[in-house]
């Protein structure tokens, strides 16, 4: 990946496409890449929908390689959802392709001084900017179908539906999987709004007559690569959890711990979680069959296959088979025990373009503030349409839970600088809390999702069961996890380098065999502390203070059933999360 | 409570999985640690117990020691493999991230309290209840007739083709859709064999 891409929107006569030199940024890929371009590039205080700032798209630093697991897309800007600096990544066939393409980054500047609207055709030859009026107001599944009729079906497409078009703060940006659908998003944090606001609706990218990245030592690459695999394919939860289940998997277990935030954060259990856990959508699938329906992967070279294939009782497809975290949002969240509801409001939020979680948890405050009734599942798929029909009540609840509960007047609304939090009650995981808290991105849970602390040897040793030592794990995971994003590697793989110190080492191998030197474990943790650095350092610059790191007051006041707990980590613990 | 013992097909059995997950009654010896009740009364192996099940959870609060913990009359015991992401770490027995949920951990407990017997919640989810179901089964559960509806109506082909006869309260019955429409309810002690 030898090259950057720059798309200046705003160029008279049209967008201007420039190709470039990695210069300062290369070696960088995924989250270090696009984080560090904001950081350097977008003025902090800019309007996120402005023609300052910009719209980073990033493979990780093995994607297009034969690595396995490495097919992660790193999409990053300022967050309209937040006002800070944004990274949402998403699986999909685009990061391999992008990087086979020889692209290190593409980065969409300015922004189109009218309405119009434009798509981008890259291929071995080079890259096209055409106009793409008929795509207007066009779902991301329509958008797709008419794509491909001009395209091919071998080609990977990012796009936005009309949520992005109408530059929704919670709107996604949809990447197509193994059979073309855009049933993958980078969802989080209104990276949708950013594209939609340049005047940018799809991205066609081609690798037709392109190899794969040849590793800079084969030979080792190759056994590491083997290694590697095999540990995924050995160890019991991505070897056959999350194969069999899927990450649904999490509902049950979820729920009997009594984190599962249940109506909108009211309670930690939910009596319907047995209807809609991964074991019942596993089963269901199964019975229903068709291709790819309980183990399937969202791009090639993934080994875990975590992801299937969702149809309906007369055996047609619906969406892909709705993650722990979706189902949970638009099911437990809600009120909602039936699975093929879910399915469909997946679906709808695939179409429109909406991130599944900011849409769950929008939904949750709309029936606590009266809209509609908890459990109530065709109240919610109403609610929906109006996102995706734009109308003014739709235009709301597209803007996100912060957004929604402030315009209606309920003070339980579970987001963190504006972003909403995803499936654990940050009181019965009180570490999570933490993680939520002091993220960067806004409550998030992948940002402290990786790998361990102590085979990193991040941060020094931990004594995890010190008081304070959720405030140290949730620092080191946060520095693993901005490394991993950096690789275009799934975090799905953590488990197994977990406890498997032969992957782990396979893992870093492999790595070193690519890129031609040697990575340490020292590596990894300098490599996650900048992108962290640089992602602090933007949103300081962009006014937040330590007062944004605090979760909502009511997670103080309100004890959380089963175990009726508040969340009791101090202000000023919060606050030494990031002294390193 | 009656008694209902069905003879279905191998096929069948991960039809009654679904009961794990909302969990089981037994009757059982209380007022033993989590590894006596497991591996003495289950009969779970235990290897399959310190390698296969990672995630243990004692009246809804994760447990770290199973020689530490002890099962109660109307405790509700949950066992779970391995899961996935921070929060499967997290909640895992002993684990590194213990510390994120310290807050609502099992405390350890004193054993050898006086009781004696008792009826105990099982709760399996994932693998585990692919693994262990099957066995449970076969020696007895007690369950809601509701449940049992519930799995008749979600899968009505499997019941009528997969379960070969019934005896409930030592009379012959017809497992039909009929049958299982008049259980809700009902507590039902619930024994599945193998049609031979
Ligand atoms: S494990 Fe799941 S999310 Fe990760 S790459 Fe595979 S299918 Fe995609």
């Amino acid at each position: 990946m030898d090259k950057i891409l720059r798309i200046n929107m705003s160029a008279p006569g049209g967008p201007a496409v420039k190709t470039e030199a990695p210069g300062n940024y290369a070696g960088l890929g995924g989250r270090a890449m696009t984080s560090a371009v904001v950081a350097k590039e977008v003025p902090p205080t800019c309007h996120p929908l402005g023609d300052a700032n910009k719209l980073v798209i990033a493979p990780g630093i093995l994607s297009g390689s034969a690595a396995a697991m490495s097919g992660r897309l790193s999409i990053g800007c300022k967050s309209p959802l937040t006002g800070g600096i944004k990274e949402a990544n998403s699986g999909g066939q685009a990061a391999q392709v992008m990087g086979r393409l020889g692209y290190a980054a593409i980065i969409v500047e300015g922004k189109v001084p009218d309405d119009s609207q434009y798509k981008i055709f890259i291929n071995k030859d080079g890259v096209k900017v055409e106009s793409a009026a008929d795509l207007k107001g066009l779902g991301n599944y329509a958008t797709v179908d008419k794509l491909a009729a001009q395209y091919g079906k071998k080609v990977a497409f990012i796009t936005i539906g009309q949520a992005g078009e109408m530059k929704m703060s919670a709107a996604s940006i949809a990447v197509t999987d193994m059979e073309q659908r855009p049933t993958r998003h980078a969802g989080r944090g209104g990276v949708g709004a950013v594209m939609g606001s340049k005047g940018l609706k799809a991205i066609i990218l081609d690798d037709d007559g392109m190899k794969m990245r040849p590793p800079a030592d084969p030979e080792k690459f190759k056994a590491a690569n083997k290694a590697f695999t095999e540990g995924l394919r050995k160890h019991p939860v991505t070897g056959e959890g999350l194969p069999a289940f899927g990450t649904n998997v999490l509902t049950n277990v979820v729920n009997e711990a009594g984190a599962y935030p249940t109506n909108n954060f009211r309670k930690g259990q939910f009596a319907g979680a047995s209807n809609i856990s991964g074991e019942t959508q596993a089963a269901l699938e199964n019975k229903r069959g068709g291709e790819g329906s309980a183990t399937h992967g969202c791009h090639r070279g993934c080994v875990i296959r975590c992801s299937g294939t969702f149809y309906d009782k007369n055996g047609n497809y619906v969406t892909k088979q709705p993650e722990y975290e979706t189902v949970w949002a638009h099911g437990g969240n809600c009120g909602i025990d039936d699975i093929d509801m879910i399915a469909q409001l997946d679906r709808m939020d695939d179409d429109f373009g909406v991130d599944t979680i900011e849409m769950g948890a929008t939904i949750g405050v709309a029936m606590d503030a009266g809209l509609a009734k908890f459990g109530d599942g065709k109240a919610a798929i109403k609610l929906l349409q109006e996102v995706g029909d734009g109308t003014p009540l739709g235009r709301i609840l597209g803007n996100g839970a912060a957004v929604t509960g402030q315009v209606f007047g309920v003070e339980r609304v579970p987001v963190v600088k504006r972003q909403s939090m995803p499936a654990y009650d940050p009181r019965a995981v009180q570490g999570m809390g933490v993680t939520y808290a002091t993220t960067t991105m806004g409550a998030d849970h992948t940002a402290g999702y990786a790998v361990t602390a102590n085979l990193l040897g991040v941060g020094g040793n931990v004594n995890a069961l010190k008081p304070e030592g959720q405030v140290e794990l949730s620092r080191n995971l946060q520095i693993a996890t901005a490394a991993i994003d950096s690789t275009g590697m799934c975090l799905f793989i953590a488990f197994a380098i977990l406890d498997q110190p032969d992957t782990f080492n396979a893992l870093v191998d492999l790595v070193g065999a690519f890129i031609g030197q040697p990575m340490t474990a020292d590596d990894v943790t300098a490599l996650g502390k900048s992108v962290l650095k640089n992602e602090r350092e933007f949103n300081l610059a962009a006014g937040f203070t330590a007062k944004d790191d605090r979760l909502p007051d009511y997670f103080k006041k309100e004890a959380l059933a089963p175990h009726n707990i508040t969340f009791g980590v101090k202000d000023e613990e919060l606050d030494t999360v990031f002294n390193w | 409570m009656i008694r209902l013992h069905l003879n279905v097909d191998a096929s069948c059995i991960p039809l009654f999985y679904s009961l794990f997950e909302k969990g089981v009654v037994l009757s059982a010896n209380t007022g033993c640690t989590l590894r006596d009740f497991l591996c003495g009364q289950l009969r779970l192996s235990g290897d399959y117990l310190d390698q296969r099940v990672q995630t243990l959870f004692l009246d809804a609060r994760p447990v770290d020691d199973v020689d530490k913990a002890v099962v109660r009359d109307g405790s509700t015991l949950a066992l779970s493999a391995a899961m996935p992401g921070v929060l499967g770490a997290t909640m895992r027995k002993g684990g590194r991230y213990a510390a994120f949920r310290k807050g609502i951990s099992q405390p350890a407990d004193e054993c050898g309290i006086c009781e004696t017997s008792g009826r105990v919640t099982v709760k399996l989810f994932n693998m585990v209840a692919k693994e262990v179901g099957g066995r449970l089964l076969e020696t007895g559960v007690e369950v809601d007739g509701s449940d049992l509806q519930r799995i008749a109506d979600r899968y009505p082909g499997e019941v009528s083709r997969g379960i070969q006869k019934g005896r409930m309260d030592d009379h012959a019955i017809t497992p039909d859709m009929a049958f299982f429409s008049t259980l809700p309810g009902k507590r039902v002690l619930l024994s599945v064999g193998i049609a031979g």
